[in-house]
Order: structure tokens, then C-alpha cells, then sequence
């Protein structure tokens, strides 16, 4: 293509994708899609629309999960003195963990095991962690908040914080 | 679960383009959400972590297939029955014709195509289930369009 010499240049090819931002208004700004394409693409949805999973799909999941331990619930003791005893549902437990966990930062927990005895809280956490980030200071860290965090609101001092990082996000 | 259910398992029926494996990765995506359940408590960010966790696991799957030579897929049924009207009949063909040419798309591509004009979704929400931004998904799209339009243009 010949430009006009000084001509600042301007070019841009028709059929160029604009990066530069996404409008709100999708549908219409998908451009031209081939008839062809679009009769097989209609005909794909109605299709679609007709498939359903096997029975034997949801049964597999159910017994998968009926294999699975289930949460044990048991309220976490933070204070076992006679007349000023502390008691902490599980549940809320882990929601203090998985919120300190989070506060660190480009991560986000999943499965969550705590105990407590003697005197200290044991705390393991899988997490899903943003790709790119160092894996061991990324630990580091969530070991730091929930030490923090945890001891802060629990009142228990966090001897133990296992970190596994089982996806990457 | 119920609700959630066939469209992940659509989903996965059209990336894939194998049922079995379509089945292995609902499983697998409901198993793990349900592992999951306290913290997928928030009844709408549970459908945009389904569609996020069925993709991956898609993905991943078809990444690790590249592994094997082209000629292991060349085995979907031919869907033309002879007894059926001819419009039906032209439809699956086109079908056919579509699931052939979306194998010769990449696996983020065919994801996004998929994600968009068979399960309607935003391309923020695309955007979050392939872990890209909205900008990209939107490339991506139109360059699956254009190859798809190529695609079936040839088999016309």
C-alpha cells in the first residue's frame, strides 16, 4: 500500500481487530459472521438444546462425594479453663484462616484444616495462587497473615501454617 | 448441581467433541466444587466458578492431546441418517461440517468461540474463565470467526 509521502501514517487494515476497548454493545459489534457459519452455529445451539447428561453422570458424582470425609465440624477450644471456657465453631474458624489466607494477596484458599491443641492453632490451607508470582515468598506471606490475623482474633498462637498450592490461576 | 449440570456438560461435549471425556470433566469439575462449598457459598459466583473450572480442565485436556497424532479424532459418527427430512439432514450436516472445522481451531480459540455463541456468555465473564482479559477474548473471537467462516466456506 502506498502512502503519501509526509503523510502521517494512518493505515490500518479493514479487517484489523481494534484492541483498544470493547464496547458495551456486543451483539452488534461482533461484526459480519458467514451465513454458513451462522446457519451451522443455530443449528449447533438447537442441538445443543437437546443434549442432555447421562443419568449415570449425576450418579457418579454423588457417590464420588458421599466418598469423601466429611467435615468434622467440631468446635475449636480456645480456652479450656474451668468457668471461662472458649468455644469456636469450626465453620468460623476457617472463615478467620481463609480470610487471613486472602489478605495476602494474589491468592485464593481452598480446602482448609485446623486444629487446635495445646494451647496452639495448626492450620493447613490449599490454595490457588496468581501464575507468576514466587511460590515460596507467596507462602511466606500467607504464612505471616494468617500467624497474624489468626493469633490477633483467636487469641491462639499459630504454630503451624502448611501451605499447598494446587493451582495456578 | 442439577441446574448447572447439562450446560457444563454442553460445554465440554463441544470443546472436546468426545463425550466420555465431556462426562470426565463434569465430574471432576462437581467433585472439586463440592470440596469447595464454603467458599462457593455466594449463589451467583458459583456458575462463573463452574464455567471457570470446566474450561481449565477443557483446556488442559486438550492441550495434552496435541501429544497424539491428528488422526486419533478422525472418529465422530456420520450424523446423516437416511430417513430423516432433508432440512434436518442439511442441519447436522452443518454440524458435522462445524465440530470439523472447530478441530482445526486452537483449544483457547474453540473455548471462547464456544463460550460465546453457543453458551451466550459475556466476554468479561469468558475474559474470567480463561483467566484473560476482555481485549483478548474479543481478538480471539473474531479470528475463530474468520477461520470457522473460512472453514466452512470450503466445505460448502
Amino acid at each position: 500500500m502506498a502512502l503519501t509521502p509526509g503523510e502521517p501514517d494512518q493505515a490500518v487494515p479493514d479487517d484489523a481487530v481494534h484492541d483498544d476497548a470493547v464496547h458495551d454493545d456486543e451483539v452488534h459489534d461482533d461484526g459480519p459472521v458467514s451465513e454458513v457459519l451462522a446457519a451451522a452455529t443455530a443449528a449447533a445451539r438447537r442441538e445443543d438444546a437437546s443434549l442432555v447428561p447421562p443419568p449415570a453422570l449425576l450418579r457418579r458424582v454423588m457417590d464420588a462425594v458421599r466418598a469423601e470425609p466429611r467435615p468434622s465440624g467440631a468446635p475449636v477450644v480456645l480456652s479450656a479453663v474451668p468457668g471461662a471456657r472458649v468455644e469456636v465453631a469450626e465453620a468460623a474458624v476457617l472463615r478467620v484462616v481463609r480470610a487471613a489466607v486472602e489478605s495476602a494477596g494474589d491468592v485464593r484458599a481452598g480446602r482448609c484444616r485446623v486444629a487446635a491443641g495445646g494451647g496452639v492453632l495448626r492450620v493447613s490451607v490449599a490454595v490457588t495462587a496468581r501464575a507468576g508470582v514466587p511460590l515460596p515468598e507467596l507462602a511466606d506471606r500467607v504464612r505471616a497473615r494468617v500467624a497474624a490475623v489468626a493469633g490477633a482474633t483467636l487469641g491462639l498462637p499459630v504454630a503451624a501454617v502448611d501451605v499447598e498450592v494446587e493451582d495456578l490461576t | 448441581m442439577r441446574r448447572h449440570q447439562a450446560p457444563l456438560y454442553r460445554l465440554a461435549v463441544r470443546v472436546l467433541d468426545d463425550r466420555q471425556e465431556a462426562e470426565d470433566v463434569v465430574q471432576d469439575v462437581f467433585v472439586t466444587a463440592w470440596r469447595r462449598l464454603p467458599e462457593l457459598r455466594d449463589d451467583a459466583a458459583v456458575g462463573g466458578w463452574l464455567y471457570r473450572a470446566a474450561t481449565n480442565r477443557c483446556l488442559n485436556r486438550l492441550r495434552d492431546r496435541r501429544a497424539l497424532p491428528a488422526d486419533a479424532f478422525e472418529q465422530l459418527p456420520d450424523p446423516r441418517p437416511g430417513d430423516q427430512p432433508q432440512r434436518v439432514v442439511e442441519a447436522a450436516a452443518g454440524v458435522h461440517a462445524l465440530a470439523a472445522a472447530l478441530r482445526g481451531l486452537t483449544p483457547e480459540q474453540r473455548a471462547v468461540w464456544v463460550l460465546r455463541e453457543l453458551h451466550e456468555r459475556s466476554y468479561a465473564e469468558i475474559a474470567e474463565a480463561l483467566g484473560t482479559t476482555p481485549v483478548a477474548v474479543r481478538g480471539r473471537l473474531a479470528r475463530a470467526r474468520a477461520d470457522l467462516a473460512e472453514a466452512m466456506t470450503a466445505w460448502r
